[in-house]
């Protein structure tokens, strides 16, 4: 059973830990964007928009994080940790774990009550800010809930409004969403949510598979016009499929994360009621921006997902962890393995390929690498891998990798990967020890150091 | 934006005192031995940003003190102490704190010589059998080191054929008082100038070995000086004031006058010590122990209570600095990116990669067309730093060197496998022996420092497809919009740190 945490609460959470900035200041609608970004790319905490112009209060990078090619201490997965209901702390590997807890075992939500209010707000007067100055009101991050057969699907979804009664939503094709099917867009879902209903359509759409569910114990639900949507959900519109063939929603450098890896459609929904809890908080993400909420949820998603499935793939677990960094906005997998044998390097690699279609580049390092360390790997991969023999292309045949931005014509091409570890064939005597502080100095010398460290005058740096 | 902000220092005891001022040194009295200690304390400063420590007191047996890692640069701004040895304003930011430099070496000074009476360098002379190099607490930097190392100092030796004088770096380890190992890894000036000049005609090389000398020699002695130019005259150049040059006691070259330890000797010909092992500043002990050619030496002169600086190589492997990497950002780039706009290319910046000093770089650039990024590939990797070098990154010229999420970014996205990663055959090319990823055997006789078996060198084109612009989100080019949204975050209560962007994005604010 897991700490099923609201986006509501999710949020508080980050202002306990100092981790969330409060703009009292009016902010117009099309500057909140502006300020979403800028905050993003000052490696800035979340962002509380307290006064705009509607019912809503944005809050951008919820579930974003700092980079960390440069800042030692920084994890850029703690929001998401923190949404979880983890500790801020968490490990890298504790949270993949957590985001891939539905693919190891389905587990039921708790049934409850809705939190949010009928309401006789339209969508425009929700408040919702554009992506960009002049564009309509957008909304990132939602889950869409509909009937299919027996059983309430989610699906992500965003988009934007276009009426008062109308809005436009980007979704997984083929997702069995019909003409005139009744739905529920739900906005300000639990972070748990948007982990499960990604997990299921990435995997779903890259292998095929139907499991996991998008539903779990870490996301209480409660019904809404029949359909089962999360409980906490801080605002709701209940609607039809509209417009099948709507058209297309401009979209900001590409729309969210998640669509790189799956085809998608584009629905008109008709809106018939908004419901909200009081003081609703959704979160809002400026499209395209570095880092941002989308980017770091599919990354660590997809590397839960992609760490499941390897580990599951040969009846062993060599695999120590997976990560898609924000930090190469997904066009680079960085993968630490037992190298079982030699060539099994190549075998991981083309496993993973197959597995998605996000990236086309595998950096592959060896057991012992820290996931929380990214300035090693970004030693390894030039120091540890011989240029010319353990930089591996395939032939220009591959599928398209669907994050790099050098060809989007669609036409196949080379995938790349780079052996960072050591060669299994290696004499023992070949392998170069690593240096550290701890193997660089004996245990004498260290605690020496650590003992007088205090009286020796170090203060903080000048900067 | 002016550079000007003050004089240069015109030692390196100057420079510690300007670090002093500004409360960035610290004087450690308490006994700290040379063996490991010092260095294990100067790794954790450099781990934790601190100031830089002065080791009062490292031996009993001798008044000299150590320095650990007196360049390293602060986290964000690795060029910030060297900016301010050489009198350049601190709050520069990475173009301008570059161009102000490429200024600078731009406009050469001629050195002047002094008297002996009137250098610093010549307070103590020993000659003879007065010559002790033990005498001095060289470090012991990692408990698997080969032996004790001078590694932050300038070696000064002449072409046996010409008039030039080659400033370089190139470390030392002692074997007993006289005598000393060298590394000298063929392809680069120096030791070419050995192997391939003195050694083939069986002649020792002079040559003479600055230990502490002012920061605008130690600058240009890692510098990419072109073959034939005086380093003395660049490093005036840096400083804007001549340096002071003293001739040497035992042989015709002429050293820094306020070095704090000026080692006087002779590189003998086809005489070769051990060498290593050393922890190196890619981040692993990489062996086998080498021969190396042997430094003999006939005088050592000093300051009072020399200063030894030292450097821990290996700590600045991942996101810590040192001086190895500071100076690679201060000196290195700025040096590389006057020498390729001077011979015709259309460089924006070339900077050392973060993690890995001397193996990967980073080159932004306004034309991008493949048959031009091949032909300036083709001319750094033959130029004589590149056995250390294995690759290069080009980005466009509106992507920030600096800015490694940038970088990264762009070789995740732009960096087509099939197209944009070339190499200049699989093993054409020649490689030093410093590194992991060959065998022993593939190593080989590293007589001349270099491996029996060749590598690639590679560079990465992550440009983007002719016509592609920058996509990076909402508002980039707004920069009104974006002043206004700062405002809002920093009256919010954001933290300027935390404010702080990449150099590419700060110009919004200049």
């Amino acid at each position: 059973m897991t700490d099923a945490r609201s986006f509501r609460e999710g949020v508080d959470a980050l202002a306990a830990n100092d981790d969330l900035l409060d703009v009292d200041e009016r902010v117009s609608d099309e500057d909140v964007a502006a300020v979403a970004a800028e905050a993003a790319r000052s490696n800035g905490p979340a962002v509380r928009f307290t006064e705009t112009s509607g019912v809503v209060t944005p809050v951008s990078g919820a579930f974003a994080g700092p980079e960390q090619v440069t800042q030692s201490s920084e994890r850029p997965w703690k929001r998401i940790a923190t949404a979880l209901g983890l500790e801020t702390d968490a490990s890298y590997r504790r949270v993949v774990e957590r985001v891939a807890a539905p693919l190891a075992a389905a587990t039921e939500p708790a049934e409850t009550d809705l939190l949010a209010d009928p309401s006789d707000a339209d969508c425009y007067s929700l408040g919702l800010p554009p992506l960009e100055p002049g564009a309509p009101p957008a909304f990132t991050l939602g889950v869409l809930a509909f009937e299919h057969g027996d059983e309430t699907r989610w699906l992500p979804v965003r988009g934007s409004v276009r009426g008062t009664h109308r809005v436009r939503a980007v979704v997984p094709a083929d997702s069995g969403l019909t003409s005139s099917a009744e739905v529920s867009l739900c906005l300000g879902v639990p972070g748990a949510a948007v982990t499960n209903t990604l997990l299921h359509w990435l995997d779903r759409s890259q292998t095929g598979s139907i499991r996991p569910g998008t539903k779990s114990d870490a996301v209480p639900t409660a019904t809404h016009e029949g359909r089962v949507v999360p409980a906490t959900s801080e605002v709701l519109f209940s609607g039809r499929v509209a417009d099948f063939e709507a058209g297309s929603e401009p979209s900001v450098d590409g729309g969210t994360a998640w669509e790189l890896a799956m085809e998608t459609e584009v629905v008109d929904v008709s809106v018939d009621a908004v419901a909200h809890r009081e003081s609703p908080l959704v979160p809002f993400v400026p499209l395209g921006t570095p880092l941002t909420d989308d980017v770091q949820l599919v990354g660590i998603t997809e590397s839960a997902r992609l760490n499941y499935r390897v580990n599951n793939y040969w009846g062993i677990e060599p695999v120590e962890w997976i990560r898609l960094p924000a930090e190469m906005s997904l066009g680079m997998c960085v993968v630490a393995s037992e190298i079982l044998y030699a060539g099994f390097e190549w075998q991981l690699s083309n496993t993973l390929f197959a597995f998605s279609s996000l990236f086309d580049k595998i950096l592959i390092l060896d057991e012992n690498t820290s996931a929380a360390d990214l300035s090693r790997p970004l030693d390894d991969i030039w120091v540890k891998a011989h240029p010319s023999q353990d930089w591996v292309f395939s032939e220009p045949s591959a599928p398209a990798a669907t994050a790099p931005r050098y060809r989007t014509d669609g036409e196949p091409g080379s995938r790349l990967f780079i052996n960072a570890t050591w060669d299994p064939r290696w004499d023992e005597e070949y392998i170069a020890p690593r240096v550290t502080y701890e193997t660089s100095y004996p245990e004498e010398v260290r605690r020496t150091v650590a003992e007088m460290w205090s009286n020796l005058g170090f203060d903080s740096s000048d900067d | 934006m002016t550079d000007r902000q003050g004089d240069a220092v015109d030692s390196f005891r100057d420079y510690l005192e300007r670090l002093a001022e500004r409360g960035v040194c610290n004087r450690i009295d308490q006994r700290i031995s040379w063996n490991l200690e010092a260095s294990a304390v100067t790794m954790r400063a450099n781990e934790q940003d601190s100031a830089i420590p002065v080791f009062e007191d490292v031996s009993d047996d001798s008044s000299a003190r150590l320095v650990g890692d007196p360049y390293r640069g602060a986290r964000r701004k690795p060029w910030k102490r060297i900016a301010m040895a050489l009198g350049l304003s601190e709050d520069l930011t990475t173009d301008s704190f570059y161009e102000a430099v490429i200024d600078r070496l731009r406009s050469p000074i001629s050195p002047t010589v002094v008297d002996s009476e009137a250098a610093l360098c010549k307070e103590t002379v020993h000659t003879g059998d007065d010559v002790d190099l033990l005498s001095f607490p060289w470090p012991f930097l990692h408990v698997g080191d080969g032996g004790r190392y001078s590694n932050l100092h300038t070696l000064i030796a002449d072409d046996r054929d010409t008039e030039w004088t080659d400033w370089s770096s190139h470390r030392a380890m002692f074997h007993d008082n006289t005598r000393a190992s060298v590394l000298l890894l063929a392809g680069e000036q120096t030791p070419n100038i050995y192997y391939y000049k003195y050694e083939r005609h069986d002649e020792p090389m002079p040559v003479a070995i600055t230990v502490g000398a002012e920061p605008a020699v130690e600058c240009v002695s890692m510098m990419w000086i072109p073959t034939g130019r005086s380093e003395a005259e660049f490093a005036g150049g840096l400083k804007r004031a001549p340096v002071e040059l003293v001739p040497c006691e035992t042989n015709d070259l002429r050293v820094p006058a306020t070095a704090e330890i000026v080692l006087e000797g002779r590189i003998l010909p086809n005489s070769r010590l051990d060498e290593g092992p050393y922890g190196d500043y890619f981040g692993y002990m990489h062996g086998p122990r080498r021969s190396m050619p042997v430094l003999e030496i006939d005088a050592i002169t000093h300051r009072e209570r020399p200063h030894i600086p030292f450097t821990v190589e290996w700590s600045e492997v991942g996101y810590a600095h040192n001086t190895t990497s500071s100076m690679e950002v201060a000196c290195v780039g700025p040096d590389a990116t006057l020498g390729l706009r001077a011979v015709g290319f259309d460089v924006e910046k070339l900077a050392p990669w973060p993690f890995t000093p001397r193996t990967v770089y980073v080159v932004s650039t306004d034309t991008t067309n493949p048959s031009y990024l091949h032909e300036l590939a083709n001319f750094i990797f033959t130029t004589w730093g590149m056995l250390h070098v294995d690759f290069f990154v080009f980005v466009d010229s509106d992507v920030d060197p600096f800015d490694q999420r940038a970088v990264l970014e762009a070789m995740a996205l732009y960096a087509d496998p099939d197209e944009d990663f070339h190499q200049f055959g699989a093993e054409t090319m020649p490689k030093v022996p410093l590194n992991i990823y060959q065998t022993p055997e593939e190593k080989g006789d590293v007589q001349m420092g270099t491996s029996k078996a060749k590598t690639a060198k590679t560079y990465i084109d992550a440009t983007r497809p002719e016509g592609q612009g920058q996509e990076r989100g909402f508002g980039l080019e707004d920069t009104e919009r974006r002043r206004r949204a700062r405002e809002i975050l920093e009256a919010a209560g954001l933290a300027s740190a935390a404010a702080e962007t990449a150099d590419a994005d700060r110009e919004v604010d200049e």
